[in-house]
């Protein structure tokens, strides 16, 4: 299905290609299984952090995706596009803004390294179709020269290259129909049933109270509210129909080119990214007050045969990111602001045209998205690697030498042009006069331009390489390597990391493998004279081929059969800007004499930490690799056990007769462990039917081993042995029938528990519920996640799918988004309050109301834990290709239509309602996008 | 081999330039991020001690406030004198039963040690910088003054705490240090108070443009309140501990009658600077103007601000809208204003529903509350029912609950229509406070006489009328017991809102009977003929237990140190 769009690699490339890593190939390759088992060339390396090894005879836990998988998916960055691809590899998203949308990974459950063309880069948005592959390193080896930067493992990216003797024109273009999934779990209540709520809300709250507060909501405004006759003095607005639009558009183009000769070999691509925001505009504006977002990079990846010995090249990436937003920056203000206005707050405009608001609600949503002008973001980044790379063969074949450099350069640019606006509450006098009051000020549009982030990187690379078989049957590999790599970020002084690493790799007959690696390296935040600024962090790896054993060679149907396991020490340099050194500052002014004149203070800011170093981590990988039944299937198993420990924190007993926060301390030891399962499939048929699946299932387990944990009071509360980031809270018990039993049961210190109101666990049975009483909860087993793609080509016909899913995942709701009439009472209610404990229906699934913070029933407890788990389709696509006849007869090499769904069906509990798994509390919506598109090939 | 040596050359030349080219890492001395390395901070070449001095200013930073600061609210507002008219604030968890060792909306303990450790900073590398003796003397001696007030603050919220003299903590040291018994404590904070005393200034030499510098009356003062409180029923003996240890962490195990004495001393010692004295003028702008004149003689030390109008915007009636958006937090109570006498200082018994309660009585209280007519920015304050300051919007909108809003402490903005900046004190030390310690000691010695006499002092500024025995409403011949309740009763109309009556109460042990009663305000309804009737109403049901009479150590702390024993009850 992809032989049409990617080059069809012959062996004679792949040689050229793995010659080029300096090894001659001795042995068949046999072409490895993987769903895009066309990207051979990237499929049959291994790739380490500045070294690469085939992939038969290397022993690290990695798993790559290639340009197949990756150009499919409508993202912006290339994390978005991970999810469910790459076993141990977690993606997480905090919004759905375009261009601002929050994603982060973990891998085996730490943040990893992003590691651009072998330089530590973290840039994540780049042109998508430019990407070769993405390769996650999990174990000690693979990342072993990264030194103490390895720790939490990395994300691989290689950028593509020419390739000789094919030239290839692609340019392809899609335009995608894009619907925001839920981000509540229900609608926010109509006007009239906010009211008749708050109003039992009030009665509730104040039932024990001497004076009750007085009635909120009189019948008639109720009626009023119900019949919706005077909407101006009565309002129901539902804010996400007058903010939101319910569809948008996002487009993307790529141009790509590639090719080469014996000299020359190129490949370059340009890329332009134009999505739509949420947000409805209005014709007043002459300009763009959406959310909208637009990039556009550009890529030449060149590399050049100088001489016969001398090589070269030059890879380029421009890009320019920008993002509009109404306001001062104000979407994220909005999608707060949704939260914390009722629908019966202010008519969204007054009987004359104005914008409604009144002295609680003085910031009109409308007016903030249509009316309060924009601001733009840009952000610019140049990114230029320069190597240079001599074969030594004439002083000892197989010896090269290899000098790279690096530059690169962020600029985050802000330009405001915002106002400021005003809003009118209207009231009629019993006269019928009308008459408005303003609340805040029509002001003029302000310009201003700031730059928000500026920074630079500088890179430099030498390195010396060694690779040969001798006799046939020992391959020797060699590399040793120093760089330098310097980071100046805004005003701060700079970050520099220097060292040396080296890896050695040896083979018998590709049957023993044996690697070894190390790092030593460090940077200058940390102490000058101290002993933790560098680190020799060292690893190693063996590897055993069963299959090329004598005994082996009979059994039938196994292909390959591979043991492999690797042991080593990792760093994790996570220095705080010189947090080593005491320090002293302004603090806000104090005024002193009789005209209080304003005068300077200076205080102790933090106390250093002389010792501060880097952390640790030692990772054991155990795995095994094989093919089966004429390579129709493969299977790798992995097993981890990654001990960090000297993780900077603050410790547990911290107390405050120290008179200053704690600075940061190597302290911390968190256990990661897990196994990870990766299954491939792939069989073609004679009559050009051809089959693919893959799956992976990762299961993650971690534990807390020392935090400098607290004395507490009880077993139950302890920290220390379970996983980082347990939720603790109460254990929920259902409601309180009758006040009576309320009334007799252990409740919060100081609080009047009545009938509706969670009844908790009383753990330590002291006859009150307070901290004592809080243990962990919610699921106790590891996280599970697993993804499968999948797809099938017949006769210029092509269709593919990926589902992605999680398991063991429970979600704690909370906050405005959930809770009812939070802040203070003014916020929002949803229809899910609807289900609320009464007394006439004691079979809730809500509790009694209450209006604000209630601290009996608003805080962590099971009650409030659901169900994260969900399977989700991410993304499905149909292609068809043009017969090559017909393309060839408009002079193309072929064309292909497709049309694909992303985010389209999710499965999920149906205690989350209308929300979405990921994106569940409010904020800006995931989409769902529906795609058209056409690639062709000149 | 010509070849090959080039490369090698060229490769280690390389190799070479990557590691030596590298500038020495520079350490941070006065980054962007404006910090300052330890060595220049305590410098030899700061001739005049500039950063010193700005080390010693932000010392003044932990100084005591009081305005709006419980979460917006005041502390006076957790006991009978007042409530918040916002619904279920922090400050009300005091009277409701809400505070517990994770819920203590006064948190203290942390901030004082952090003001303990910045003193500490202060007097451990003063010496350093080349300023005369004679100005590091009053420096360190403010800073210890501002430490023992630290102390003494934490002393009265939770008896006993760790005393950790001039130690400078690093990270790494054992800090599970047990609590210093109260009698220690006591001790410690009037030895540090005498040390500072002697290098304080003179008030003298305080210049204009210094006021609100600590000088050696604010050293005499704080003696002056040490030694009233721990002479006071709930320290002085009367604990509510049993175990020895417990209640020796809260108060002397003990009475100690000499304490008084010690109070009397410190009052004498003060006096002898011969500089203190009422605010001038007597009536109810006399009493106003105490807190806002900067500079007055009555002010021993106060809480130094910019000039604002936050307290006005905060606490004044909510009818009135931009620009003097006022938002009505405090609700006094008619607790409060039944104790204000009457004009010739007789008590108050005319009743919470007379209609013309409000006039002939002390002149304090038209300073001290808005009542209904009261005028502000050119009206007339409506807290009749519908009247402009209590609109009964319903819902969430604040209002008083009390039938009042609290005036003290605010400018003169009965005209005009907006707020403008102004001064305002948040008295520390006032003298008043002295005279009524005075008043009290005396009290408890048996000098009623003499006690009597100082509480006329305070009366006649008040403006209360002499009367025909020039006795200012006092009975003749009043016994002790009857002295005894009508100084706590000119305590807590004289000092009402200035962080005295939440800890009067507790010391006075009468708390479990003054906080375990009902609050009290009134409904006004107007007639069709424009007269006010008034409703009494009970707004609240105050809770109080004797775990309250001392503070909870945060729970944060008891389990970070096996050593610290919290207080009974929590």
């Amino acid at each position: 299905m992809y032989l049409f769009i990617f080059p069809c690699v012959g062996k004679t490339e792949l040689l050229q290609q793995i010659e080029d890593s300096g090894k001659v190939f001795r042995n068949e390759l046999t072409d490895p299984i993987a769903p895009a088992a066309v990207d051979s060339i990237a499929a049959g390396v291994a790739k380490g952090v500045y070294f690469s090894q085939e992939k038969p005879i290397s022993v690290s836990a990695q798993d790559a995706v290639y340009t197949k998988a990756l150009e499919k998916m409508p993202v912006a960055s290339f994390l978005s596009a991970l999810d469910g691809r790459l076993a141990g590899l977690v993606v997480h998203r905090s919004s759905g803004q375009p261009g601002n949308e929050g994603v982060s990974v973990t891998l085996r459950g730490r943040v990893p390294i992003i590691v651009i063309d072998g330089i530590v880069r973290n840039l994540t948005v780049m042109d998508l179709e430019g990407i070769e592959s993405v390769t996650v390193l999990k174990d000690a080896i693979a990342v072993a020269m990264l030194g103490v930067r390895g720790a939490n493992g990395a994300v691989l990216v290689t950028t593509r290259k020419g390739h000789e003797g094919h030239q290839e024109i692609t340019f392809n273009a899609q335009t995608s129909l894009q619907q925001p999934l839920s981000s509540l779990l229900s609608d926010p209540l109509r006007a009239y049933d906010y009211g008749v709520l708050y109003n039992e809300a009030q009665y509730n709250d104040d039932r024990f109270l001497l004076n009750p507060r007085n009635i909120a909501y009189t019948p008639e405004a109720l009626d009023a509210y119900r019949t919706g006759a005077d909407p101006s003095a009565f309002p129901d607005v539902n804010w996400r129909d007058e903010l939101l639009r319910k569809r948008s558009r996002f487009d993307r183009y790529t141009f790509t080119a590639s090719g080469g000769n014996e000299w020359a070999r190129y490949f370059v691509s340009a890329e332009h990214f134009n999505q739509q925001g949420l947000f409805k505009t209005h014709d007043w504006n002459q300009y763009d007050t959406d959310t909208d977002y637009k990039s556009y990079s550009v890529r030449s990846n060149v590399d050049l045969r100088i001489t016969s010995r001398l090589e070269g090249g030059i890879s380029l990436l421009g890009r320019l990111l920008r993002t509009n937003n109404p306001g001062n920056n104000l979407t994220a203000n909005i999608f707060s602001g949704i939260l914390t206005t009722p629908n019966n707050a202010y008519p969204v405009f007054n009987p004359d045209g104005s914008f409604g608001g009144n002295r609680q609600y003085p910031n009109n949503l409308l007016a903030q998205s249509i009316h309060s002008g924009y601001s733009v973001n840009t952000k610019r980044d140049i990114m230029t690697d320069f190597y240079l790379k001599r074969n030594l063969d004439d002083v000892l074949p197989g010896l090269w030498i290899k000098a790279r450099a690096s530059f690169t350069s962020h600029v985050s640019e802000n330009i405001v042009r915002n106002k400021s606006f005003a809003v009118f509450q209207r009231s009629v006098a019993p006269s019928g006069a009308e008459s408005y009051t303003q609340f805040g000020t029509i002001g003029t549009q302000a310009n201003s331009n700031n730059v928000d982030a500026q920074n630079r990187m500088d890179y430099q690379e030498f390195s010396v390489g060694y690779k040969r078989t001798f006799s046939r049957k020992h391959g020797l590999s060699l590399l040793a390597l120093a760089n330098r790599d310097n980071i100046v970020s805004g005003s701060n002084l700079p970050l520099t990391y220097k060292g040396i690493s080296g890896h050695f790799a040896y083979d018998y007959d590709e049957k023993y493998l044996l690697e070894v690696g190390f790092g030593y390296n460090g940077s200058n935040w940390f102490p000058e004279k101290g002993d933790t600024r560098y680190a020799f962090l060292p690893s190693i790896g063996a590897g055993w081929v069963l299959s090329k054993e004598r005994f082996a060679r009979n059994l039938k149907g196994v292909d390959e059969l591979k043991l492999r396991a690797s042991y080593g020490l990792t760093g994790w340099d996570a220095a705080a800007y010189f947090a080593y050194v005491t320090r002293y500052g302004l603090g806000p002014n104090v005024n002193f004499g009789t005209a209080a004149g304003s005068l300077n203070t200076i205080r102790e800011m933090a106390i250093g930490n002389p010792s501060i170093g880097y952390e640790k981590a030692a990772k054991l990988n155990i795995g095994i690799d094989t093919r089966l039944f004429s390579n129709q299937l493969s299977v790798s198993l992995d097993y981890y056990q990654d001990r960090h420990s000297g993780i900077l924190m603050e410790k547990g007993l911290n107390t405050t007769i120290l008179g200053q926060a704690y600075p940061l301390e190597n302290i911390g030891k968190y256990d990661f462990s897990g196994g990870e399962a990766v299954v491939s499939w792939q069989k073609s048929f004679a009559n050009s039917l051809s089959f693919f699946l893959t799956s992976n299932i990762a299961m993650q387990d971690s534990r807390v081993r020392y935090i400098a944990e607290v004395y507490q009071p009880h077993p139950w509360m302890e920290r220390t042995g379970q996983r980082p980031g347990q939720l603790f809270g109460y254990t929920a018990e259902g409601l309180f029938l009758t006040d009576a039993e309320a009334m007799e049961s252990p409740v919060m210190e100081g609080y009047s528990a009545q009938a509706g109101d969670i009844r908790y666990k009383d753990l330590n049975g002291d006859q009150v519920i307070n901290q004592l009483d809080q243990s962990p909860i919610g699921l106790q087993r590891p996280a599970i996640h697993y993804g499968l793609t999948a797809g099938i080509e017949f006769h210029g016909i092509d269709f593919s799918f990926l589902v992605q899913g999680a398991g063991n995942r429970q979600l704690l709701l909370s906050g405005n988004s959930f809770y009812e009439f939070q802040n203070a009472g003014t916020g929002q209610a949803y229809t899910h309050h609807l289900d609320r404990w009464t007394p006439e229906h004691p079979e809730a699934s809500y509790p009694r109301l209450s209006l604000g913070h209630n601290i009996n029933n608003h805080v962590a407890s099971t009650y409030w834990l659901k169900s994260g788990s969900y399977l989700r389709l991410r993304h499905a696509e149909l292609g068809y290709s043009l017969p090559a006849a017909v393309s060839r007869s408009v002079k193309l090499e072929s064309i292909r239509f497709f049309l694909s769904a992303t985010n389209i069906l999710t499965f999920k509990s149906k205690e989350l309602g209308n929300a979405d798994p990921e994106l569940f509390s409010g904020q800006y919506p995931l989409q769902q996008l529906i795609t058209l598109g056409a690639k062709i090939k000149l | 081999m010509k070849n090959r040596l080039k490369i090698v050359c060229c490769a280690a030349l390389c190799l070479g330039s990557m590691w030596a080219c590298e500038r020495r890492t520079v350490e941070p001395e006065v980054s962007s991020n404006g910090w300052i390395r330890d060595d220049f901070m305590w410098d030899v070449n700061d001739k005049n001690g500039q950063l010193s001095a700005f080390f010693l200013n932000y010392a003044y930073s932990y100084l005591p406030t009081g305005f709006n600061r419980i979460d917006g609210d005041f502390l006076d507002a957790a006991t009978d004198d007042a409530i918040p008219s916002r619904i279920n604030t922090a400050a009300e968890s005091y009277t409701n039963g809400r505070i517990s060792v994770m819920n203590n909306p006064d948190p203290y303990w942390a901030r004082s040690y952090e003001g303990i450790r910045h003193v500490n900073v202060f007097l451990a590398n003063i010496d350093e910088v080349p300023i005369t003796d004679e100005i590091k003397a009053y420096r360190k001696a403010e800073a210890r003054f501002i430490r023992a007030m630290l102390y003494f603050e934490m002393l009265k919220r939770y008896g006993g705490i760790p005393l950790v003299g001039d130690t400078l903590f690093r990270p790494t040291d054992d800090m599970e240090l047990p609590r210093n018994t109260y009698e220690e404590c006591v001790s410690y904070i009037a030895s540090e108070c005498n040390a500072a005393r002697r290098d304080l200034r003179a008030e003298s030499a305080i210049s204009d443009s210094e006021w609100g510098r600590i000088s050696k009356g604010a050293a005499l003062a704080l003696k002056s309140r040490l030694f009233l409180y721990a002479a006071s029923p709930l320290h002085n003996g009367g604990g509510i501990e049993t175990d020895p240890v417990q209640k020796a962490l809260t108060g002397y195990l003990t009475p100690n009658p000499a304490l008084y004495d010690s109070v009397l001393s410190a009052n004498q010692a003060l006096r002898e600077l011969n500089y203190y004295q009422l605010h001038t003028g007597t009536g109810t702008a006399a009493y106003a103007s105490v807190f806002t004149a900067r500079k007055n003689r009555e002010i021993i030390l106060a809480r130094q601000e910019a000039l604002n109008f936050t307290i006005e915007t905060q606490n004044a009636p909510v009818g009135y809208t931009n620009p003097a958006e006022s938002n009505g937090r405090t609700s006094p109570s008619q607790n409060l204003v039944n104790a204000f006498p009457n004009l010739d200082g007789t008590p108050y018994t005319a009743g919470d529903d007379h209609p013309d309660q409000y006039s002939n009585r002390d002149p304090r209280l038209a300073a001290v509350v808005f009542t209904n007519g009261t005028r502000w920015l050119a009206r007339e304050v409506e807290v009749f029912e519908g009247g402009r300051d209590k609109p009964n919007l319903g819902g969430n909108s604040v209002q008083t609950r009390t039938g009042y809003y609290l005036r003290k402490f605010m400018g003169d903005f009965s005209s005009g229509s907006a707020y403008g900046n102004q001064s305002h004190n948040f008295p520390i030390f006032r003298y008043a406070e002295i005279l009524l310690n005075e008043a009290e000691a005396l009290t408890e010695k048996g000098m009623l006489e003499e006690a009597v006499e100082a509480i006329i002092q305070i009366r006649r500024r008040a403006g209360i009328l002499a009367g025909a025995d020039n006795r200012y409403g006092i009975p003749a011949a009043i016994d002790q017991e009857n002295l005894r309740l009508l100084i706590q009763n000119e305590r807590r109309v004289e000092l009402s809102f200035e962080e005295h009556r939440f800890w009067d109460l507790r010391r006075w042990k009468i708390a479990s009977r003054n906080l375990n009663s009902i609050l009290l305000g009134v409904r006004l309804l107007r007639n069709e003929d424009g007269t006010i009737r008034f409703e009494p109403v009970n707004v609240s049901r105050l809770l109080f237990t004797d775990k309250l009479y001392h503070m909870p150590i945060p729970y944060s702390e008891v389990i970070k140190n096996r050593q610290m024993i919290q207080n009974v009850g929590w």
